[in-house]
């Protein structure tokens, strides 16, 4: 017992001292650390379509964030091929599109009744995405849809803009 | 054997201190800590808030009349390259760079010094009849306001100076119809 007593102190200690350097040195996720909600969409937001199935080789999480002074209508993660937001009433003079991309390509994103603009991808996931202000003030409703490849993942968040 | 297995769990313990204790800021007149959890005397910025975007314009405004009884879909496409710098007004007793990354951090935005702005970005706008379509291209800056504090050893603040920062963080279109 005496020489058993010993190593079970031991043991304990290292049991602390591995919950203790756990607790001592937090990383935040990237998600965490962008604020971003995971495919949110607010009340008025109804995803028309379901996206299309990842392929095994599925690369890393997309986001887009949004400022937090802004009001957020909807916003979709990690999507492949196409997908949409709203419809949105338009409540507000403009609205802001957010768009972040990955991959070799670009994804089309159409904002029903308002305008449509391509977005770039970039292959290293480092490129901050675009952020485009439309005026919507001459449509009584709008969606926003995005389409790519389903070799591209995308993200896009759709704010009310200031 | 009691004071063996003792020993080894003191040494164990001051192995965990070791890594909970924080080490003393080195580059104080631009670290960004918060000056409580170092108490070194120096100075430390303290955001207090975000404001409205502002745009940074490269190249002239694009701008498109329809003279029509029914919409019209105009492109614009930016033919100007450049560079969306920061600016600052206020104290610039800290780092640019610190703040920023301070900034980065604290609102999840990726702000930066200067962001380059290139040519043959499209945008397609639906014009009213008889309304005029407008786009800028540039970059997006973010507006965050906060102080300058200047810390003592005792962690006591004893000046404070406002200062207000401007830092693209993406590229994009400003549209709209008059």
């Amino acid at each position: 017992m005496d020489r058993l007593r010993p190593l079970a102190l031991v043991a304990a200690t290292i049991v602390i001292a591995a919950a203790l350097a756990g607790c001592s040195a937090p990383v935040p996720s990237p998600a965490s650390s962008s604020g971003t909600p995971a495919s949110t969409t607010s009340a008025t937001a109804v995803p028309t379509a379901v996206p299309t199935a990842l392929p095994t080789a599925a690369p890393s999480t997309v986001s887009v964030s949004k400022p937090s002074n802004e009001t957020l209508l909807g916003s979709l993660s990690s999507q492949r091929g196409t997908n949409a937001l709203g419809p949105f009433r338009s409540s507000s003079k403009s609205i802001a599109v957010y768009v972040k991309c990955v991959g070799s390509g670009s994804v089309q994103v159409t904002v029903t009744g308002v305008a449509q603009f391509p977005n770039d991808c970039d292959a290293a996931g480092t490129d901050a995405g675009i952020r485009n202000v439309l005026d919507v003030r001459f449509v009584d409703k709008f969606s926003v849809r995005v389409s790519g490849e389903n070799t591209l993942v995308w993200a896009v968040t759709v704010t009310t803009g200031h | 054997m009691k004071a063996m297995a003792l020993t080894a769990v003191g040494a164990a313990v001051a192995l965990v201190a070791g890594v909970v204790t924080a080490a003393p800021a080195q580059a104080v007149r631009e670290s960004s800590a918060h000056p409580e959890a170092a108490c070194s005397a120096g100075w430390y910025w303290r955001a207090t808030g975000r404001g409205a975007d502002t745009f940074g314009r490269v190249g002239s405004t694009h701008s498109d009349y329809n003279g029509t009884n029914s919409n019209a879909s105009v492109e614009f496409t930016s033919s100007t390259s450049g560079t969306v710098g920061s600016t600052v007004s206020g104290s610039t007793e800290i780092a640019l760079s610190v703040e920023l990354a301070s900034i980065r951090s604290q609102y999840g935005i990726s702000v930066s010094v200067s962001k380059a702005v290139t040519i043959g970005n499209s945008i397609r706008i639906t014009v009213p009849p008889h309304k005029t379509g407008n786009g800028d291209y540039g970059a997006w800056k973010a507006y965050v306001k906060g102080y300058e504090d200047f810390t003592n050893s005792r962690c006591t603040v004893t000046r404070s100076q406002a200062k207000k920062i401007y830092s693209p963080y993406k590229v994009g279109w400003k549209t709209w119809i008059d």
